[in-house]
C-alpha cells in the first residue's frame, strides 16, 4: 500500500459565472503533507473538490498515479478520503454509529474495523465519547470525528478543506498532529487553509489567489522567492499589484 | 450497477436509527396513517345520516308508524320540542335549518291520502346540498312505502315503487369504502413526504457529499436510502389493515398475497415519486412543499374521493398515469370483492409500467445530479 501522487495540469473551472481556476498547475508528490493557501475566494475549495471527484474540470487534466501506475477517476476516487469544510455528520448517531456506518460504506472486514476503529479512538482521545451522538459534540471533536470516519478507510490521499477553520488553538494543534500522525508513506495529504501560520507547517505549499497558482515548492523556497518572512506578505503584495 | 447487502445493511441500520431517535419522524411515520383511518372510519362519512325529520299530520296511526319506522331506521333524528300535529307552518321549519326534511299530511290525514290511491303527500327537502337530499329523499319514499304496504293499501298507481339494490358494499358504508383507499393514500403520503424529506436532509446538512465521494456506488445510496421506507410503507399498508379489519370491521375477502403485491408495486412507486422530487430540491422544506405540492392533484385524480369516471376525459388521462389510482381501485377491489384476478392483474400491469418508468426517470436524474 502506497500513497497516491495528484497532478492538476492546466485546469480551468467556472463556478457560476466565476472563473474559479485559470489554468492551474500542480504537482502533488506522493507521501507528503501539501498546502494549498490563499485568501477566502481564491479558488482553493474548487481545487480540492476537483482533486475528489466532485467537480470535473471545464478544461486540463487531473491525473492520479500510484508508484508507476496510472489510476482511474473511480479508482483513484475510492481510496480518497475527502473532508469537506462544512460539517456533515448525522447528528442524531452516536460516533461508534458513524464509525459503524461508514464500515458498511467502505466494505470492512470486522476484524480490521475493530482495530482501525480502536487505533483512531485512541489517537484522538474520543474514547470516552463514543456514546456520544454527534449533535451533542464540541466543535474540535465533531471535526475529529469527521476525520475519523474519512481516515477508517485507510485512504491514500487525504483532502482536507480548510480542516481547522472554527476550531479554538489546542484542537487546532490536535488535528494537525493527527494528520501528521497518519500522513507518510501510505497517505498523501493535502489541504486548504487560509492561516497562513499553517503554511510552514506543510512540507510543500501551493500559493493560489484569484483562482491563479502563484508558486509550489516547499515554504523556505517559496518565502526565498516571493523575498518575504510570512506568507501573509504573499497576499498583501500581490493584492496591491 | 452494484449492489452490495452489506453497504445496503448500514444505510438500513443508519435510517432506522435516525428515525427512531427523531420523534418528528415516528410522528409522521405513525400518526399520519393511524389518525387518518380513525378519521375516515369514524367521523368522515358521506353516508347521509343525523337527518332532522318531522311528520306533520293530525295524529293517527299511519303518522305515528311513518315516525317510528323513521327513526327505528337509524338515518334520521326527531326534531326536540316539535309536535307534529300542532305544526301550522311546515315551510318554515325547513327554513329555520329547524328540520331538514318534514313530510306532509294532507288536512284529512296519512289515511285519506293514501286510500286515494295518488298521494298529494308532500315532502318539503332542504336541498342546500343536493346530494344529500336526494338520498333523504329516496329513504322517505322507501318507509312511506313500506308502510303503506304494512297496512294494505295499494300504491302501484302512486309512489314510485323504488327497488335499490346496493353490491358489495350493502349498507353503502363508508368506512369499508374510505379503508382500501386509505391503504394508499396514507401510505403514499408518508412515503413521498419522510422518504423524500430523508433524501432532502442528506443534501441540506452536505451528509450527500460524503455519501458520493465514499466508495459506494449511486445505485446503492438510491437504493440503500429508499429501502428503509419501502418496509416502513409495507408496514403503515399492515397496520391501517389491522385497524379496519379488527377496529372497524371491514370485511375482508381477498387475499393477503394480492394485498402484498400491489403494496410492493405501489411503494416503489411512491419511493420512485420521493426520489424523483428530491433531484430537484436542496433543503428539507422544499422536499415538502414540493410533495405537498404533488400530493394534491394525485390524491383528486386517484379515485379516492371522487369517481374516475365521473371525471371529463381532459383529465382523466391524468388519471391513467397516476399509480395511486391503480392501487386503489385495487384494494377495493380486493378487500371488498375479493379480487377478480383479471383485475387485479391488470391494475397491477399498469402499476408495473408506471412504477418501471418512475424509477428509470429517478434513477437517471438521480445519477445526472450526483456527477
Amino acid at each position: 500500500m502506497t500513497a497516491l501522487r495528484a497532478e492538476v495540469h492546466q485546469v480551468s473551472k467556472k463556478m457560476g459565472r466565476a472563473q474559479a481556476l485559470k489554468r492551474v498547475d500542480a504537482v502533488f508528490g506522493a507521501g507528503e503533507v501539501h498546502g494549498i493557501i490563499g485568501p477566502n475566494g481564491a479558488g482553493k475549495t474548487t481545487l480540492i473538490r476537483l482533486l475528489a471527484g466532485l467537480l470535473h474540470p471545464d478544461q486540463g487534466q487531473i491525473s492520479y498515479a500510484e508508484e508507476k501506475d496510472a489510476l482511474s477517476g473511480s479508482q483513484a476516487k475510492r481510496v480518497t478520503g475527502y473532508f469537506p469544510q462544512e460539517p456533515s455528520l448525522y447528528p442524531d448517531l452516536t460516533c461508534e454509529e458513524h464509525l459503524e456506518f461508514f464500515r458498511d460504506l467502505y466494505d470492512l472486514p470486522q476484524a480490521e474495523f475493530a482495530q482501525r476503529s480502536e487505533e483512531l479512538l485512541r489517537a484522538t482521545g474520543m474514547t470516552p465519547f463514543k456514546d456520544r451522538p454527534a449533535g451533542k459534540l464540541s466543535g474540535g471533536m465533531y471535526k475529529k470525528l469527521g476525520l475519523m470516519c474519512v481516515l477508517l478507510n485507510r485512504p491514500k490521499l487525504l483532502l482536507l478543506d480548510e480542516p481547522t477553520v472554527g476550531v479554538d488553538p489546542v484542537s487546532r494543534q490536535e488535528l494537525w498532529d493527527l494528520v501528521y500522525g497518519f500522513a507518510g508513506e501510505n497517505m498523501t495529504v493535502i489541504l486548504s487553509t487560509s492561516y497562513m501560520d499553517e503554511a510552514s507547517r506543510c512540507a510543500c505549499v501551493h500559493v493560489l489567489s484569484g483562482g491563479e497558482m502563484l508558486d509550489s515548492g516547499t515554504p523556505k523556497e517559496v518565502m526565498k522567492r516571493f523575498n518575504i518572512t510570512d506568507f501573509s506578505e504573499i497576499f498583501l503584495n500581490h493584492e496591491s499589484k | 450497477m452494484k449492489l452490495r447487502a452489506r453497504t445496503l445493511k448500514g444505510f438500513f441500520v443508519k435510517e432506522i436509527i435516525q428515525i427512531i431517535r427523531d420523534p418528528k419522524m415516528i410522528l409522521a411515520i405513525f400518526f399520519i396513517p393511524v389518525m387518518q383511518t380513525i378519521m375516515f372510519g369514524l367521523a368522515l362519512t358521506s353516508e347521509v345520516k343525523n337527518i332532522k325529520f318531522v311528520v306533520v299530520s293530525k295524529p293517527g296511526k299511519i303518522a305515528q308508524e311513518l315516525e317510528a319506522r323513521a327513526l327505528g331506521s337509524g338515518w334520521f333524528t326527531k326534531v326536540p320540542g316539535v309536535n307534529g300535529a300542532q305544526v301550522a307552518d311546515p315551510e318554515g321549519l325547513v327554513a329555520s335549518h329547524k328540520a331538514e326534511a318534514v313530510l306532509v299530511a294532507p288536512p284529512e290525514g296519512f289515511e285519506k291520502a293514501l286510500e286515494r290511491g295518488a298521494a298529494p303527500i308532500q315532502l318539503l327537502l332542504n336541498a342546500t346540498n343536493a346530494q344529500r337530499a336526494q338520498q333523504v329523499n329516496g329513504y322517505v319514499q322507501q318507509i312511506v312505502a313500506e308502510v303503506a304496504r304494512d297496512n294494505g293499501y295499494d300504491l302501484s298507481s302512486g309512489l314510485i315503487d323504488l327497488d335499490m339494490r346496493v353490491l358489495f358494499n350493502h349498507y353503502m358504508d363508508t368506512t369499508s369504502f374510505m379503508i382500501p383507499a386509505l391503504l394508499v393514500m396514507s401510505t403514499f403520503i408518508v412515503l413521498l413526504v419522510v422518504g423524500g424529506m430523508a433524501l432532502a436532509k442528506e443534501k441540506e446538512t452536505g451528509t450527500m457529499e460524503k455519501l458520493i465521494v465514499s466508495p459506494c456506488s449511486v445505485e446503492e445510496i438510491m437504493v440503500g436510502k429508499t429501502l428503509p421506507y419501502f418496509v416502513i410503507g409495507l408496514c403503515i399498508v399492515g397496520l391501517i389493515l389491522f385497524i379496519g379489519v379488527v377496529g372497524f370491521g371491514i370485511p375482508f375477502r381477498g387475499n393477503l398475497w394480492q394485498i402484498a403485491v400491489n403494496a410492493v408495486l405501489f411503494a416503489v412507486s411512491a419511493l420512485a415519486c420521493a426520489l424523483l422530487i428530491s433531484t430537484v430540491v436542496h433543503t428539507q422544506q422544499q422536499a415538502m412543499m414540493a410533495s405537498a405540492l404533488f400530493l394534491m392533484p394525485a390524491i383528486l385524480l386517484s379515485g379516492v374521493f371522487f369517481p374516475v369516471a365521473n371525471i371529463p376525459t381532459m383529465f382523466r388521462w391524468l388519471c391513467y398515469l397516476n399509480p395511486m389510482m391503480y392501487s386503489v381501485v385495487n384494494f377495493r377491489s380486493i378487500i371488498l370483492k375479493g379480487g377478480d384476478a383479471a383485475f387485479f392483474w391488470q391494475n397491477c400491469c399498469w402499476l408495473a409500467v408506471i412504477s418501471v418508468v418512475l424509477c428509470a426517470a429517478a434513477y437517471k436524474n438521480f445519477k445526472s445530479k450526483l456527477n
